[in-house]
C-alpha cells in the first residue's frame, strides 16, 4: 500500500479528536460503527413502514369478502414483497444496526474490526432494495410466488425474476459481510479481561446468530442461483420434466429458512436479556444456561427444516424425525422463558417503556411458541399447514416477538444514542396501542386458520368475514400507531431532558460507562474489565 | 488499547474474516455441486 | 404477604377462568376451532389438537401466572429490596426435565396417529387427483372416467374485481364447483395426487387431509367417510393468480347412490357396464362437456363449434384472458384483436397445444380432446370482433399435435 493511499484510508483513524465530516459525504464514506448503526436502523425503519404499507393493502382487500381494491395477481405481489421486505429489509437490518451500535461499546472495542467493509455491507442494502422495489413497475409486476419462491410457480415471474434473484444475492452478501465483521469484532477486539463468559448476553446471541448467517445465507444464494440457471441456462435442478425435483428447492430453501427464523429471534432474546435485569434491579438468572440454551437452539435449527414441508409427502420415518426434533426446540426455548421470569422474581421492578415491551415480548412470543409446538405435531400440522393458523403463529413470533424486542432495544438505548430522554408518556402510549392492536390483528387469525381459511388468498367465503374484519381493524390501528414511534424517535433526537451516563438505575454493561450521547469515538483506550 | 496492540488485533481479525468468507463461499459451492452430482 | 393481596390475585384468576369458560360455548357457532370432521382419522387429529392445546393452555396459566404474580408483588413502588440470587442448577435441571417428559407424552399419540394416516394399503377405490392452474381433475382409475372440477359459475361471476355481486348472496361462495368428487360412504378411498403445472395442495379439512400436488411426482392419501354429505375445502399451496379460486368439493353418497351415479357417468362417457374398457385414443378421459356432445369426430359446422367453444372457453381460459377476451396485460394478453388469434392458424393452435414455457400459459394439448380444442380455437377466432371466419376441424388439431 502506498503512503498516499495509506493516509487516505486511515484518515478517520488519524482524526480521532475531530467530529464526523459534514453533509451527505459523512454518511456515504463513514467507517464509524455508530454512524453505520444509525444508518442501518433508519433504513430498517423506512423498510418497516414500506412493508407495513403493503400489509395494509393486503388487510384492506381482506376487510370483507369479494374483491374490492386489487386484482389477485397484485395481491400476490403484495404478500411476496411484504415478506421479503420485512424479513430482509426491516428485521435483519434493525438487529444488525443494534449490533453495530452496541457490540463495540459492550465489548470495549474502539470500533468494528473491519470498518470499511462495514460501510460496504450497509450501502449494498439500499441498492438491493431499490432493485427489488423497482420490480413493482416492470412488465408482469413484482415477484408473486411468495417469499419462499417455490418453483415451478416462481418460474412464471415476468421480467422481475432476475432482479429478484440478484437483489437476494446482494442482501445475502451484505448479511454475510455484516456477520463476518461481527464475529471477528467479538473474537478479536474484546477489551482485556472481557472473557467470553463475561460478555453481555446480547453479544453472545449475536455471535451465534452471525455463525448461523454464514452457514445459511450461502445456501439461499445457491438455491436462487439454481433457479436462475433453470430459468435461463437450460439446467433442470428443479424441473420435473428434465429429471429434477421441485421439492429439492424446498429442502434447500428451508435449510436456510429455519435457521433464518432464529437469525431474526436470537438477537431479540439478547435484547430482552439485557433489559429485564436492568428494570428488575437484579442480575440475569442463569447466565450460563442462557448461553447454552442459545447454542442449543442454533444447533437444533439445522435439523428441523422439513417441518415446514410436512405435506410434501415425505417418508414416514422423515416425518417422525422432523416432528421429534422440532418438539425438542421447546426445551431450550422454555429454559430461556423460565430464566427471564426467574430474573423478575423477587426483583424490584419498574415499568418504563423498554420493560413494558420486554414483558409483552415474553408473553406474546411464548404464545407464538405454543402455536409453534402445536405445528410441530405432524398429524395436526396437516390441518394447520398453509392456513391462517400458520400466519398467526409466525406473526406472533415476529411482530410482538422480534419487532417488539427491537422496539424495546431502541427505547432502552435511545438516550445513550441521542443524549436525551424520550417522552415516557408517549412511549407508554405507543406501547399500549401497539400491544392491544397487535393482538386484535393476529389473535383472530388462529381461529380463521382452524376454521379452514388458507393463507395467501385475496378473497374468502363469508364464514370467515367477521374475524377478517376484526383483524383488518387491528392492522390499521397497529400500522398507524407506528407513526407515533417515528414521532417519538424524531422528538428524542431533536431534544428532551438530558440523559445521564447511566440513563437507568445502575444498569450492567460497559456501554453505560461512557457519557450520553456516546462520543463519536469510544474506548480508544481499552477499559479494564475485572 | 495501545495502538500497536490494536493494529495487531485488527490484522488477526482480517485473517479470520478471510477464513470466514472462504467458509461462506464453500457452503455456496457445496450445495450447487451436490445438486449437480445428484442430476448425473 | 398481606391477606388482601392474595384475595385480589385469586379474584383476578377466577375472573379470567370464568371469562374463558363463558366465552367458549357462546362463540361456538363462529367456527373458532378445528372441525371434528367426517372420518375416524380426522376425529383422532381433532383429539390430538385439543390435547396439545389443553397442555399448552395449562403451561401458559402456570408460567404467565407466576409472571403476573411477580409483576404485582415485586415492584419497586411497593418498596421491596431486590434479591440478588442469579443461579440454581437444581432449577435449571427441573425445568429442562419436566418439559421433556411432557413432550414425550405428546409425541407418543402423535406418532401413532401419523402411522395410521400413512397406511394407504387395501383401498377400495383409487382416484387420481391432478392440480391445474386453476382447477382440479379427478380420474377414477378403476372405472375409466374422469372430469375437471372448476369454480362454480355463480362464485366465478361474483369474485371479479368490483363485480357488484354481494358474496353473501352466493351459496357457498368460493367453496362450490361444477363437478365435485363423488365417493361412496364407508369405502377406503385412496387418492393419488399430482399436478400438471405448478405446486398445488389438496386440502379437505373434514378428512384431515392436506397433501401437496407436485408436477412429476405422485403423493398418496386416503380417507373413509363415515356419513353421507357434501364436504368443502380449498387449494392450500400458492399456485398463482387464482390460487384462492380452486375449491375442493367432495360428495359422499350411500353405496347404492354412488353405483347409480357411476353408471350414469360411464354411459355418458360412452362406456359399457364393465369397468376396464380402456378409453378411446384421446390422451385423457373425456370430460363431461365432451361427453355431452356427439362422440363422432367428423366435420363440424361453425355454429356448433362456436357454441361448444364458448362454454369451454369460460371453463378453461376466461380466468386469465377474461370472458370478453380483454385479458389482463401484461401477464395475460388480450385475445380480442390479438395478432396470434387473428394471424397464423398454425401459431395459434401451437400456443394452445403446447403453451408458452416460462409463463402461466399452460399446454392444453394433454388436457383436452381434439374436438374441444378445435371448438375453443374456432370460438376465439370468431368472437369479440376477431371475425376471421376460420373454422378449425378436429382433424387439423390431430395433425398439429
Amino acid at each position: 500500500m502506498s503512503t498516499a493511499e495509506h493516509h487516505v484510508a486511515d484518515h478517520a483513524h488519524d482524526d480521532h479528536d475531530h467530529g464526523p465530516a459534514k453533509g451527505i459525504m459523512r454518511w456515504l464514506t463513514t467507517t464509524n460503527h455508530k454512524d453505520i448503526g444509525t444508518m442501518y436502523l433508519v433504513f430498517a425503519l423506512i423498510m418497516f413502514l414500506t412493508g407495513g404499507t403493503m400489509a395494509l393493502v393486503i388487510r384492506a382487500e381482506l376487510f370483507q369478502p369479494g374483491l374490492q381494491l386489487v386484482e389477485p395477481a397484485f395481491f400476490n405481489q403484495m404478500t411476496t414483497m411484504h415478506a421479503l421486505i420485512m424479513v430482509f429489509g426491516a428485521v435483519m437490518p434493525a438487529t444488525v444496526g443494534l449490533a453495530n451500535w452496541m457490540i463495540p461499546m459492550m465489548v470495549g472495542a474502539p470500533d468494528m474490526a473491519l470498518p470499511r467493509m462495514n460501510n460496504w455491507s450497509f450501502w449494498i442494502l439500499p441498492v438491493a432494495f431499490t432493485l427489488l422495489l423497482s420490480t413493482l413497475l416492470m412488465p408482469g409486476g413484482a415477484p408473486a410466488a411468495g417469499w419462499t419462491m417455490y418453483p415451478p410457480l416462481v418460474q412464471q415471474t415476468g421480467d422481475a425474476f432476475p432482479f429478484m434473484v440478484f437483489s437476494i444475492h446482494l442482501m445475502g452478501a451484505s448479511s454475510i459481510m455484516g456477520a463476518i465483521n461481527i464475529i471477528v469484532t467479538i473474537m478479536n477486539m474484546r477489551a482485556p479481561g472481557m472473557t467470553l463468559l463475561k460478555m453481555p448476553l446480547f453479544v453472545w446471541t449475536w455471535l451465534i446468530t452471525a455463525y448461523l448467517l454464514i452457514a445459511v445465507m450461502p445456501v439461499l444464494a445457491g438455491g436462487v442461483t439454481m433457479l436462475l440457471t433453470d430459468q435461463y441456462f437450460g439446467t433442470t435442478f428443479f424441473r420435473a420434466d428434465g429429471g429434477g425435483d421441485p421439492v429439492m428447492f424446498q429442502h434447500i430453501f428451508w435449510f436456510f429458512g429455519h435457521p433464518e427464523v432464529y437469525i431474526m429471534i436470537l438477537p431479540a432474546f439478547g435484547i430482552i436479556s439485557e433489559i429485564i435485569p436492568t428494570f428488575s434491579r437484579k442480575p440475569l438468572f442463569g447466565y450460563e444456561s442462557m448461553v447454552y440454551a442459545t447454542a442449543s437452539i442454533a444447533f437444533l435449527s439445522f435439523i428441523v427444516w422439513a417441518h415446514h414441508m410436512f405435506t410434501v409427502g415425505m417418508p414416514l420415518a422423515g416425518e417422525l424425525f422432523f416432528m421429534f426434533s422440532t418438539m425438542l426446540i421447546a426445551v431450550p426455548t422454555g429454559v430461556k422463558v423460565f430464566n427471564w421470569i426467574s430474573t423478575m422474581w423477587r426483583g424490584a421492578m419498574t415499568f418504563e417503556t423498554p420493560m413494558l415491551f420486554s414483558i409483552a415480548f415474553v408473553i406474546l412470543f411464548t404464545i407464538g411458541g405454543f402455536s409453534g409446538l402445536m405445528l410441530a405435531i405432524a398429524p395436526a400440522d396437516f390441518q394447520y399447514h398453509d392456513s391462517y393458523f400458520v400466519v398467526a403463529h409466525f406473526h406472533y413470533v415476529l411482530v410482538p416477538g422480534a419487532v417488539f424486542a427491537i422496539m424495546a432495544g431502541v427505547y432502552y438505548w435511545l438516550p445513550k444514542w441521542t443524549g436525551h430522554m424520550y417522552s415516557e408518556k408517549l412511549g407508554k402510549l405507543h406501547f399500549w396501542i401497539s400491544t392491544i392492536s397487535v393482538n386484535v390483528l393476529f389473535f383472530p387469525q388462529h381461529f380463521l386458520g382452524l376454521a379452514g381459511m388458507p393463507r395467501r388468498i385475496p378473497d374468502y367465503n363469508t364464514q370467515f368475514a367477521d374475524f377478517n374484519m376484526i383483524s383488518s381493524i387491528g392492522a390499521f390501528v397497529f400500522g398507524f400507531s407506528q407513526l407515533l414511534f417515528v414521532y417519538i424517535i424524531w422528538r428524542c433526537v431533536k431534544g428532551g431532558e438530558p440523559a445521564t451516563a447511566e440513563v437507568w438505575e445502575s444498569p450492567a454493561g460497559l456501554e453505560w460507562t461512557v457519557p450520553s450521547p456516546a462520543p463519536y469515538h469510544t474506548f480508544d483506550v481499552a477499559p479494564e474489565v475485572k | 488499547m495501545s495502538m500497536p496492540d490494536e493494529a495487531q488485533r485488527r490484522r488477526k481479525a482480517r485473517i479470520n474474516a478471510v477464513k470466514l468468507a472462504l467458509l461462506a463461499l464453500a457452503f455456496y459451492a457445496v450445495f450447487i455441486v451436490a445438486q449437480l452430482y445428484r442430476g448425473q | 404477604m398481606s391477606h388482601s393481596k392474595w384475595k385480589r390475585l385469586w379474584l383476578g384468576l377466577l375472573g379470567t377462568g370464568l371469562g374463558l369458560g363463558l366465552a367458549a360455548p357462546a362463540m361456538a357457532d363462529w367456527a373458532l376451532n378445528m372441525p371434528r370432521g367426517a372420518t375416524a382419522i380426522s376425529n383422532e387429529v381433532y383429539d390430538l389438537h385439543m390435547l396439545i392445546l389443553g397442555i399448552c393452555c395449562l403451561i401458559a396459566i402456570v408460567v404467565f401466572g407466576v409472571m403476573i404474580v411477580s409483576i404485582f408483588l415485586h415492584r419497586k413502588s411497593r418498596g421491596v429490596e431486590p434479591a440478588q440470587f442469579h443461579h440454581s442448577t437444581k432449577a435449571e435441571i427441573i425445568w429442562t426435565v419436566i418439559p421433556i417428559l411432557i413432550l414425550v407424552g405428546m409425541a407418543v399419540p402423535a406418532a401413532e396417529t401419523l402411522v395410521r394416516m400413512e397406511d394407504t394399503r387395501n383401498a377400495d377405490i383409487t382416484v387420481k387427483v391432478t392440480g391445474y392452474q386453476w382447477k382440479w381433475r379427478y380420474d377414477y382409475l378403476d372405472d375409466d372416467i374422469g372430469f375437471y372440477s372448476t369454480l362454480d359459475r355463480a362464485s366465478n361471476a361474483a369474485r371479479r374485481l368490483n363485480s357488484g355481486i354481494q358474496p353473501a348472496g352466493v351459496d357457498n361462495y368460493l367453496l362450490d364447483v361444477d363437478n365435485p368428487l363423488v365417493v361412496p360412504v364407508g369405502a377406503k378411498v385412496r387418492l393419488l395426487i399430482t399436478a400438471a403445472d405448478v405446486l398445488h395442495a389438496w386440502w379437505m379439512p373434514d378428512f384431515a387431509i392436506k397433501k401437496d400436488a407436485i408436477p412429476g411426482f405422485v403423493n398418496e392419501a386416503w380417507f373413509r367417510v363415515e356419513k353421507a354429505g357434501t364436504y368443502r375445502g380449498q387449494c392450500a399451496e400458492l399456485c398463482g393468480r387464482d390460487h384462492g379460486f380452486m375449491p375442493v368439493v367432495v360428495i359422499a353418497k350411500d353405496p347404492a347412490d354412488y353405483a347409480e351415479w357411476m353408471a350414469d357417468q360411464r354411459s355418458a362417457a360412452g362406456l359399457g357396464d364393465e369397468p376396464g374398457e380402456a378409453l378411446a385414443a384421446t390422451p385423457v378421459a373425456a370430460t363431461s362437456v365432451a361427453a355431452a356432445a356427439p362422440a363422432v369426430d367428423g366435420e363440424r359446422e361453425i355454429d356448433d363449434l362456436v357454441a361448444m367453444g364458448e362454454a369451454l372457453y369460460q371453463q378453461h381460459c376466461a380466468a386469465c384472458h377474461q370472458a370478453d377476451g380483454s385479458g389482463m396485460a401484461p401477464a395475460f394478453p388480450a385475445l380480442a384483436g390479438s395478432p396470434v388469434v387473428t394471424g397464423s392458424l398454425d401459431e395459434h393452435v401451437g400456443v394452445v397445444l403446447k403453451g408458452r414455457p416460462g409463463t402461466a400459459m399452460a399446454p392444453f394439448g394433454p388436457q383436452l380432446t381434439d374436438l374441444q380444442l378445435a371448438a375453443i380455437v374456432t370460438y376465439q377466432r370468431n368472437a369479440w370482433g376477431n371475425d376471421t371466419g376460420d373454422v378449425v376441424q378436429p382433424g387439423y388439431i390431430a395433425a398439429a399435435r
